[in-house]
């Protein structure tokens, strides 16, 4: 047996505090003299042997449970033996290549690929093999085959990608694929051989060690490139914050240098700074009183670093300067001079983040304005709409537009929402004393992002909106009516207000939430708010259509840093996220116009510390037992065995958790006894 | 006061029996507004012959000058019985779940008997026994009987085990004349064996008062973890978990008082049960109410 992590067996000093709770409890009991105990001598000594019985049942339950949590954590692996694979049978080899950023580092990529054509050559005639590239994803270059130009040819099209691994990953991904070696048919399994050619960079490590021992690999060769301990390198980051660009500047095991660090906006050189980089240390650079114009929003920190530097491409950090434009609401009215609409009116321009501009309109005639020309539409009260603008909205919902519906007093008295297909139970006015408050039912919705637990307002009518399939009440009255709903119309959301906002039926319109409550609603009709400003190479972001959400992703199209679209028309209706490859400034097209984000390399790559001696050691010893196994038993006699490794994982969870539930029933039939007495 | 002075706790700070029966009877009597030797007048009744361990002080020199034979002179409310008090010192008497144990109990109550005897000018006596008889004070109403009972009680300590069979013996033996016996115990031993050693007794025409005298906890046991309880008598040891002591145990001992109350009904005697955290003031009316039907 193999323990991967021993030192969790500590745990087992744990065992000692049950054992000790149990000695106070269960050391004989205190003897007191008594008159006679003629009249208890023939029950009471079977009475304590059951309790005596119970209580070391509980006491090894308790015991066994820890020691199954030691050795859980401890993850043991048992050596067992398999009938061995014969010289003559097939065997099976993946050629992996670490494709990370680290790997551009100089010589170490060329040497990947020598380690890889040499891996090749070695092949016997009874072996295959398939090249396969660890990138942004692990990707299969060749099918299984033995024919080694094929395989040398294929070293070709691999290269470094600005992406960082985790080598736990890693592993079991390949472990899958040695699985079925590389053809998803695990019934013919062949044994496989993993042999990964990589830098073995300590920041692309797993948090668990044993992520990183393959088990259904017959084994795993650990191929390392470069001498990343002789490697210096320098990276830069940044951040922008209110006309001041603060660059930080980190030497990666390199010596003390000065550097000059440029700031460029929108491509040209607006300043620069030399800085003192201590060794293994880091500077700050900082560029303030930028005064940037609007359309000054694609900033830039370059680090003028000098040899040797090991990465490149972490010298150059971008950081954009988004203002997204003003939100165009329309509000949709039965009477613009009634109070709720004013109301929304007054609350909608006081908003300062996001900037609304609104415009009102009266919603019970033809449609005389372009509802496309806005982001999102609010209605004052759905009833009060003509049929031809409750037409309108129903397309313009349907194309992804968004919806704030409320229902005011036309659409109480009229009993239903002619647009979403709802109906109202009859409404009832209630007095200050039973006026109802308001509670929030989903807390995480976006919609009530600034709230918790309950909206400080009262509802003096209420009325009870039935709900229909797939409707969300992300609020509701004290008394359980629907307040607040999110109804799938469309591709758009819709926001719908059961209650109107008219002083008469709430004080939520002239109460300090109202405000707050809007910008919610706002920026989660809006879409505001959704998109980060900044990403890593190799993360992706969703585009087209959110598929789990049925409606419209906040995203269109994505421009890449050099203007060109990413996605044609016919990917745009299909292509579901986008993965962000080359750091720079991309364009993302949103439903408010376009949102810039900076992509960078991933910092954790700049730190090319490689793992230490004693680590590789334990991983080669513990992920290539199989390997040395085999090829003693190749060399030997025909007809002996292999050994390969098991994990007793899933023997263990279920047990333990069979002796939580026995000491769960134990615990409870000592506790009742004393529940007994104290009544 | 009284009732305070009847309290077995009070009486237990008290610097000895003798104070403690003078305290306990002075209560009793004060709170019962009643004289108990109204009708005890001290005139003369008849004379006797003299018998072996009368008081000589009695002898009618008269009399005996004129017939040269003794006869003593009796008066009425003298003599007209005596109380043999059998005071139970075995070990499991030593046993209390508070202050006052049950022989502590038992004394109390067999000193205040003895005194409120002696005032009623009645002899009283004294056997103290566990397995076999410790101490035997025979009947007298000499005025130093009381002193030398009380004497005999505070000497005693429990210890050993319970035997009827000895006192009882004995008391057929030594006890010729009929009275009032009253025994004192817990009587936590077989109830088919008490009645056998107590049987005799009934046989000799005495009138046989048991006071039972119980601990609190003997009556309520309660306990919140099992317990190992020694035998004070035997020594055997029991663990008693808290379910049985709650549910099985009351049951039990209820089961078995009522089983020595059977044994007192079919030897016509009385039965008594008291805790030691009770007042003595019904134990002494209950003697009193014995005392007067015997006339």
């Amino acid at each position: 047996m193999i323990l991967l992590a021993p030192l969790f067996l500590l745990g087992l000093f744990a065992i000692a505090l049950p054992i000790w709770l149990h000695r106070m409890n269960f050391s004989d009991p205190p003897s007191q003299p008594f008159s006679s105990v003629r009249l208890m001598r023939q029950s009471e000594q079977i009475a304590s042997t059951e309790q005596k019985l119970r209580y070391l049942l509980l006491l090894a339950a308790r015991i066994l449970a820890l020691l199954i949590l030691a050795f859980l954590f401890a993850q043991p692996l048992f050596l067992t033996n398999s009938p061995l694979v014969s010289a003559t049978e097939q065997r099976h080899n993946l050629i992996v290549l670490d494709q990370s950023l680290s790997m551009t580092a100089p010589d170490v990529w060329q040497g990947a690929l020598d380690k890889a054509e040499a891996r090749i050559e070695a092949m016997q005639n009874f072996e295959t093999a398939q090249i396969i590239g660890a990138g942004s994803e692990i990707r299969l270059v060749t099918e299984v085959t033995a024919d080694k130009g094929e395989l040398s040819q294929a070293l070709n099209r691999l290269a470094p990608e600005y992406v960082s691994l985790d080598y736990g990953q890693i592993v079991s991904t390949l472990d899958e694929i040695a699985a079925t070696n590389g053809n998803g048919d695990s019934q013919d399994a062949i044994p496989t051989q993993i042999y990964f050619i990589s830098d073995a960079q300590a920041s692309n490590l797993p948090v668990r060690f044993s992520d990183l021992i393959p088990s259904r690999a017959n084994g795993l060769e650990l191929d390392i490139v470069g001498s990343p301990a002789q490697v210096f390198n320098w990276s830069v980051s940044a951040s922008y914050d209110r006309d001041k660009v603060v660059a930080n500047v980190v030497s990666h095991n390199g010596p003390a240098r000065q550097m000059q660090v440029d700031l460029l906006v929108n491509g040209e050189i607006r300043a620069s700074q030399n800085l003192d980089i201590p060794a293994s240390g880091s500077a700050l650079a900082t560029f303030d009183e930028l005064a940037l114009e609007l359309d000054e929003t694609r900033l830039e920190v370059v680090l003028n670093s000098v040899n040797p530097d090991a990465l490149v491409a972490d010298n150059r950090f971008y950081i954009t300067a988004n203002s997204l434009e003003a939100l165009s609401v329309l509000i949709l009215a039965a009477d613009p001079s009634l109070q709720d609409t004013l109301f929304l009116d007054t609350a909608l321009r006081s908003i300062a983040a996001p900037n609304i501009e609104t415009d009102l309109m009266y919603g019970g005639g033809s449609v005389n304005f372009a509802l496309d020309e806005y982001d999102l539409v609010v209605v004052s009260d759905i009833a009060s709409l003509s049929e031809g603008v409750t037409e309108a909205l129903r397309t313009f919902a349907a194309r992804g537009g968004n919806l704030l519906s409320i229902a005011g007093p036309i659409t109480q008295s009229a009993g239903e929402i002619e647009l979403t297909g709802h109906n109202f139970v009859d409404a009832v006015s209630l007095d200050a004393s039973d006026s109802q408050g308001l509670l929030i039912q989903q807390p995480l919705h976006g919609a009530v992002s600034e709230f918790s637990g309950a909206i400080n307002a009262q509802v003096y009518q209420a009325s009870e909106l039935e709900l229909l399939e797939g409707d969300e009440v992300i609020a509701s009255t004290n008394n359980g009516y629907p307040w607040l709903v999110e109804h799938s119309l469309g591709l758009g959301r819709t926001l719908i207000v059961t209650q109107s906002l008219l002083p008469a039926a709430t004080d939520l319109s002239v109460a300090p939430e109202f405000v707050p409550l809007l910008r919610s609603w706002m920026n989660y009709l809006g879409g505001a708010g959704e998109l980060p400003d900044s990403f890593e190479t190799g993360e992706k972001i969703q585009v087209g259509i959110d598929v789990a959400a049925n409606r419209s992703a906040p995203v269109q199209q994505v421009f890449l840093p050099n203007g060109d679209p990413l996605l044609s028309l016919s990917q745009q209706g299909q292509v579901q996220a986008v993965q962000f490859q080359m750091p720079g400034i991309y364009g993302l097209q949103t439903t408010r116009g376009e949102h810039l984000v900076a992509v960078n390399t991933p910092t954790i790559e700049s730190d090319l510390t490689p793992i230490s001696d004693a680590l590789i050691a334990q991983w080669r010893n513990l992920a290539s037992v199989q390997e040395v196994r085999t090829a003693e038993a190749i060399g030997s006699v025909s007809g002996g065995q292999t050994t390969s490794l098991k994990s007793i994982e899933n023997w263990l969870l279920p047990l333990l958790m069979l002796i939580i539930l026995i000491e769960s029933v134990l615990g409870n039939a000592h506790l009742k006894v004393r529940r007994e007495i104290a009544r | 006061m009284s009732t305070r002075l009847l309290k077995p706790e009070v009486l237990q700070g008290l610097a000895n029996l003798d104070l403690i029966a003078r305290s306990a009877i002075e209560g009793f009597l004060i709170g019962s507004h009643k004289s108990v030797q109204h009708g005890f007048s001290q005139e003369f009744a008849e004379y006797r012959a003299y018998r072996e361990g009368d008081d000589l002080r009695f002898v009618d020199w008269n009399v005996f000058a004129r017939t040269n034979r003794t006869y003593l002179k009796q008066y009425q409310g003298e003599t007209n019985t005596h109380l043999t008090i059998l005071m139970d010192a075995s070990a499991s008497m030593g046993f209390a779940s508070g202050k006052v144990t049950k022989y502590e109990y038992g004394s109390y109550l067999a000193a205040s008997l003895a005194y409120l005897s002696k005032r009623q000018q009645d002899a009283i006596g004294l056997m103290i026994f566990n397995d076999k008889v410790v101490d035997f004070r025979p009947p007298t109403s000499r005025s130093e009987a009381l002193p030398s009972l009380l004497h005999a009680l505070e000497n005693a300590e429990p210890g050993q085990g319970t035997d009827f069979g000895n006192p009882v013996r004995d008391c057929c033996e030594l006890i010729q004349r009929a009275g009032i016996i009253a025994v004192i115990s817990d009587f936590l031993d077989h109830p088919e064996q008490i009645l056998d050693e107590l049987r005799p007794l009934r046989g000799r025409g005495q009138d046989v008062i048991l006071f039972q005298v119980l601990d609190p906890q003997e009556l309520n046991l309660k306990l919140d973890r099992a317990v190992q309880f020694e035998d004070m008598e035997s020594g055997k040891t029991v663990n008693v978990d808290p379910t049985f002591a709650q549910k099985e145990y009351s049951a039990r001992i209820l089961e078995h008082i009522a089983e020595i109350k059977e044994v007192a009904n079919s030897t016509a005697a009385d039965h008594m049960v008291l805790t030691t955290d009770e007042p003595l003031d019904v134990a002494l009316r209950n003697y009193l109410l014995h005392r007067q039907r015997r006339g």
